[in-house]
């Protein structure tokens, strides 16, 4: 190879290398500049998409949170619903115990806790229509009622009738004390009582 | 001396070549540098397919946090109505008890 052919042949090669210097520099420059972009991108997006999701995951929780407290309320009701649901037979059981023999037992108890509750003395019994037909003992409850109070007793049968399902109205003749023991007052009186004792029994 | 000419002529014609090698590698990069600086990202597009896959996924959070909720629920009223169902009728005789001396 000649002199000047040494010479092109350099010249030629260090401009394909200058070259390829400078597109490889603008190259890299060139991804600088993108990555750059990118990453300026991504977190203009991320702290846009931050606050988003931040508030759509506090909706979401909101969400289920009344979702809980609802699920919550229906248990409370159904629990609510057989418990009372107890209570109806119990009446229903009631209406039918009025009716049975060993009722006018029941209601001459009835009769001497009231009486015994106001202390005994001269007292009056009021009933319903068809419990005033029954064969009541009310000296031996009034006897009994001696017993308890130490105080003389004596029971009569009052002309009034009362509308209840069964029990008495027990008073003091001058109607100074009285004792409402109705199988509905009892009821009235003992509710709280017997939801909870109903609540603990159905749900042991 | 026809040699010496032509040698000299022949390195004039590679310094030219060198000269436009060189000026279009500049144009080259001229056109990556244009090429780049053009490149943009669509925030607002990228912001709205965030947000769409954000949703998703907390909507999908919730449903499944909302059928364990169902079913923690029906879980529990059957337990309930199981319990009522066989615990009933002495719960019935022990509240007459309640109202009724003797228990009728």
């Amino acid at each position: 190879m000649s002199s000047p052919d040494k010479i092109v042949e350099k010249i030629l090669s260090d401009a394909k290398r200058e070259a390829e210097r400078i597109v490889s520099e603008a190259r890299a420059k060139a991804q600088e500049v993108i990555e750059e972009a990118k990453k300026k991108a991504k977190e203009a997006v991320e702290a846009e998409i931050s606050k988003y999701r931040a508030a759509r995951e506090e909706e979401a929780k909101r969400a289920l949170m009344e979702a809980r407290v609802k699920a919550k309320e229906r248990w409370l009701k159904e629990r609510e619903d057989l418990i009372t649901q107890a209570v109806e037979k119990v009446k229903e059981r009631l209406a039918k115990v009025v009716e049975s023999p060993d009722y006018v037992k029941s209601l001459e108890q009835l009769i001497e806790e009231a009486a015994a509750s106001i202390g005994g003395g001269d007292l009056l019994v009021q009933l319903n229509e068809r419990d005033s037909k029954l064969p009541l003992d009310l000296e031996g409850v009034a006897r009994r009622v001696k017993e308890k109070t130490g105080v003389d007793t004596k029971i009569e049968l009052s002309d009034k009738r009362i509308s209840c399902m069964g029990g008495a109205v027990v008073m003091s003749r001058d109607g100074s004390f009285i004792y409402d023991n109705t199988l509905e007052s009892r009821l009235a009186r003992r509710e709280n009582e017997m939801r909870l004792t109903a609540a603990k029994i159905l749900f042991a | 001396m026809t040699g010496l000419v032509e040698g000299v002529r022949k390195v004039l014609e590679a310094e030219e070549e060198a000269r436009r090698i060189i000026e279009e590698a500049k144009r080259e990069a001229e056109r990556i540098k244009r090429e780049a600086e053009a490149f943009k990202v669509d925030v607002a597009k990228e912001v709205e397919e965030a947000k769409k896959k954000a949703s998703e996924e907390v909507e999908a959070w919730l449903k499944e946090q909302l059928k364990a909720v169902e079913a923690d629920l029906e879980a529990k009223l059957a337990k309930l109505r199981e319990g009522a169902s066989r615990n009933m009728e002495r719960a019935v005789e022990e509240l007459l008890k309640l109202v009724l001396p003797g228990g009728g």
